[in-house]
């Protein structure tokens, strides 16, 4: 359990736009949640509107009933915000891509176990799949405006179904970020998986690489691990699970874990939302 | 302005300030939501079940939402009763609220292992029996019998002095004739409801939507349920009833009291938000002073059930 406080916040919706095919970004003002996130913290909100001046009944006013998680993409502390990138993929995103600007959601957070920090010296690769890329935004981010790393040594791999949904991948260029882009269907960058471009990287120029990052669906992960044990390097995960409760205290949300180097040993089930989302690659079964 | 309703009630011995506790399974051990909910909102707090050893729990993915609910098939995943009272002990002894400990396990030895460990550990106030897990194979089996509920119980009530509280399954043709059964042995209160046993399909794989295939199912979905379990039970029996389901409001807690429950437990709710305890207990205690009620326990069993006669009946 970390020490961070987690606040509750009725946050305020600076802006909710569409960023591309069913891609929006939610920037939110909650000052000590923007204050203490650090990369690969997430948060946890009620997509619906449950303010108390409607005459609904609290579960009706709920609906969908439980929160929703999302990894911070961004914040500006000094203003107090943070931003969310978000796919709508059931009722709960699609609901909030209909809040407006100047309406409140509530939020929880800065929630769950942050990145390893990249250092100057050990060039790192983060490879995003889909919304996967919302915690390495962050990461980059704060990476280069505390001047922990030379943007040189960044490079991120993003990979999605279609050039639309590669929206965030100019953010990566503003930082003098290197990103490489990959896609499904070839309508930009490489035509295919984007697993399949770390492997000609780390072929093409080892030393690049002393240390991997990777979020996105469970197969890419997955194929990382594997990419990453092959190579010898460390590196860590970010992992999704169903969080109904999003603190530690449910245990539903859990991933089997082993001994980081002893895939035989016996698993154990870890919380995602507390002991992650942020795993080192070698700890997690997936 | 209106004096505040007296908002305090009795289970047994156990006296809470409020009739609002926090249900086990949905609080883990209090110290999580500690970090930002006041546990003084609650009358209590109900840990998560203990088993003898540290519980691995049911394969992922041990969650799903429902229409109006949730299902869940954590698998009793818990800390065990040692570390419990050595790592969770010290922070909830602390806690000013009344402090419920849920007690699991197979077999009853088990259960009287967890129960006879807990009983020599200062700073707890009652037990709660976990006689209805739907999540373990056959953790429904003690509330499903009555013979067997009634062993359990007895077996229990003779080797603790703390109170015993005896939490009910709704999975049962006649749930009064198990409340009559832990009554009879010795139970202090009784707790209902567990959660449903549900399950939900994946069409698009065919595959359960749980790692363990079948789940229990909670929320505001299984509130009439609740109350109509609450309704029976509190009709068969003496014993305090607390009732347990779907709660999210003041008015949700006034329901189950009217029904016959003298305190009320939030499970799910806590989920969606942390701070459901202080809402419950402070529109509880708004609804009582807008209706004139100045203690709550008036409340307890008040339901007028109108006579056949005043049924108006129009033949089709
Ligand atoms: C730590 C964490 C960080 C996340 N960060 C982001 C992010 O930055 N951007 C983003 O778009 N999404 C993110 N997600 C996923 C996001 O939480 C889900 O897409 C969202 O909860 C779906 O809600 P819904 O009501 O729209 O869909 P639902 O109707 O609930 O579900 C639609 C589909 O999504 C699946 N799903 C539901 N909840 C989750 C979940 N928690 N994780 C994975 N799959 C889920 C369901 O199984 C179903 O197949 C994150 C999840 C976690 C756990
Ligand atoms: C995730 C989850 C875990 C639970 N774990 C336990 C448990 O360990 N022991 C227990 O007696 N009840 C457990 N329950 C049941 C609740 O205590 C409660 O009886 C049930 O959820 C109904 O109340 P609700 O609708 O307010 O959630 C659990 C419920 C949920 C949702
Ligand atoms: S979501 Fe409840 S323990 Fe992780």
């Amino acid at each position: 359990m970390s020490t961070i406080p987690i606040c509750q916040y009725d946050a305020e919706i600076l802006s909710n736009r569409q960023i591309g095919p069913g891609l929006y970004w939610i920037d939110l003002l909650a000052p000590e949640i923007s204050r203490h996130a650090q990369p690969g913290h997430f948060v946890h909100l009620i997509a619906s509107d449950v303010s108390k001046d409607s005459s609904r009944q609290t579960w009706l006013r709920h609906t969908p009933l439980l929160r929703r998680p999302f990894s911070i993409a961004e914040r500006d502390p000094e203003k107090g915000v943070f931003g969310l990138i978000y796919r709508i993929v059931g009722g709960g995103t699609e609901i909030l891509a209909t809040r407006r600007e100047g309406e409140r959601v509530d939020v929880l957070g800065p929630l769950g176990r942050t990145f390893e920090p990249i250092r100057a010296g050990r060039p790192v690769i983060m490879v995003a799949g889909g919304v996967g890329v919302a915690p390495f935004l962050s990461l980059a981010q704060e990476t280069v405006r505390d001047g922990r790393s030379d943007p040189a040594e960044m490079t991120v791999l993003f990979g999605a179904a279609t050039a639309g949904l590669l929206s965030g991948e100019e953010k990566f260029r503003q930082l003098g970020v290197d990103v490489k882009l990959a896609t499904d269907d070839g309508t930009t960058g490489h035509h295919g998986l984007v697993t399949d471009m770390l492997e000609r990287e780390l072929a093409r120029s080892p030393r690049q690489c002393a240390y991997l990052y990777a979020c996105g669906p469970t197969p890419m992960m997955r194929r990382c691990q594997a990419i990453a044990r092959e190579a010898g390097i460390d590196g860590q995960v970010s992992l999704e699970g169903i969080m109904p409760c999003g603190v530690g205290v449910c245990m539903a949300c859990v991933v089997p874990c082993v001994i980081p180097g002893d895939r035989s040993s016996p698993r154990r089930y870890e919380r995602v939302c507390d002991t992650g989302p942020v795993f080192d690659m070698e700890e997690v079964v997936l | 302005m209106k004096a505040q309703p007296d908002l305090s009630v009795s289970i047994g011995a156990l006296k809470l300030r409020n009739p609002v506790l926090a249900a086990s399974g949905t609080f883990g051990y209090g110290s999580e939501y500690g970090r930002f909910v006041n546990l003084s909102d609650f009358g209590g707090i109900v840990t998560k079940t203990l088993t003898p050893e540290p519980w691995p729990g049911n394969p992922p993915p041990r969650a799903a939402e429902t229409a109006a609910g949730m299902l869940n098939s954590i698998g009793l995943q818990n800390v065990g009763v040692e570390a419990f009272v050595r790592d969770k002990m010290p922070y909830l002894r602390k806690m000013d609220t009344a402090l419920i400990v849920n007690v699991g396990g197979g077999p009853v030895e088990e259960f009287v292992y967890v129960t006879e460990r807990l009983s020599d550990c200062e700073g707890i106030d009652a037990l709660e029996i976990n006689m209805s897990c739907p999540n373990v194979s056959g953790g429904l089996d003690f509330s499903t019998d009555p013979r067997r509920a009634g062993e359990l119980v007895s077996a229990l009530r003779s080797i603790t002095d703390l109170p015993v509280i005896a939490k009910l399954t709704p999975n049962v043709t006649d749930v009064g004739e198990i409340a009559r059964s832990v009554e009879d042995a010795g139970a202090d209160a009784i707790s209902a409801i567990n959660t449903l046993r549900g399950m939900a399909v994946d069409i698009r794989t065919r595959r359960p939507v749980l790692g363990a295939v079948t789940g229990g199912l909670s929320g505001p979905a299984i509130k009439p349920v609740a109350i109509a379990a609450v309704y029976r039970i509190a009709s068969q029996v003496d014993v305090p009833v607390i009732g347990i389901g779907g709660i999210m409001s003041g008015e949700d807690a006034v329901e189950f009291l009217v029904a016959g429950a003298t305190a009320v437990q939030v499970g799910t709710a806590n989920f969606v938000e942390p701070r459901s305890g202080a809402s419950v207990a402070r529109e509880l205690a708004g609804w009582c002073a807008a209706s004139d009620i100045h203690s709550v326990r008036t409340l307890i069993g008040s339901m007028r059930i109108p006579s056949q006669e005043d049924v108006p009946c129009h033949p089709l």
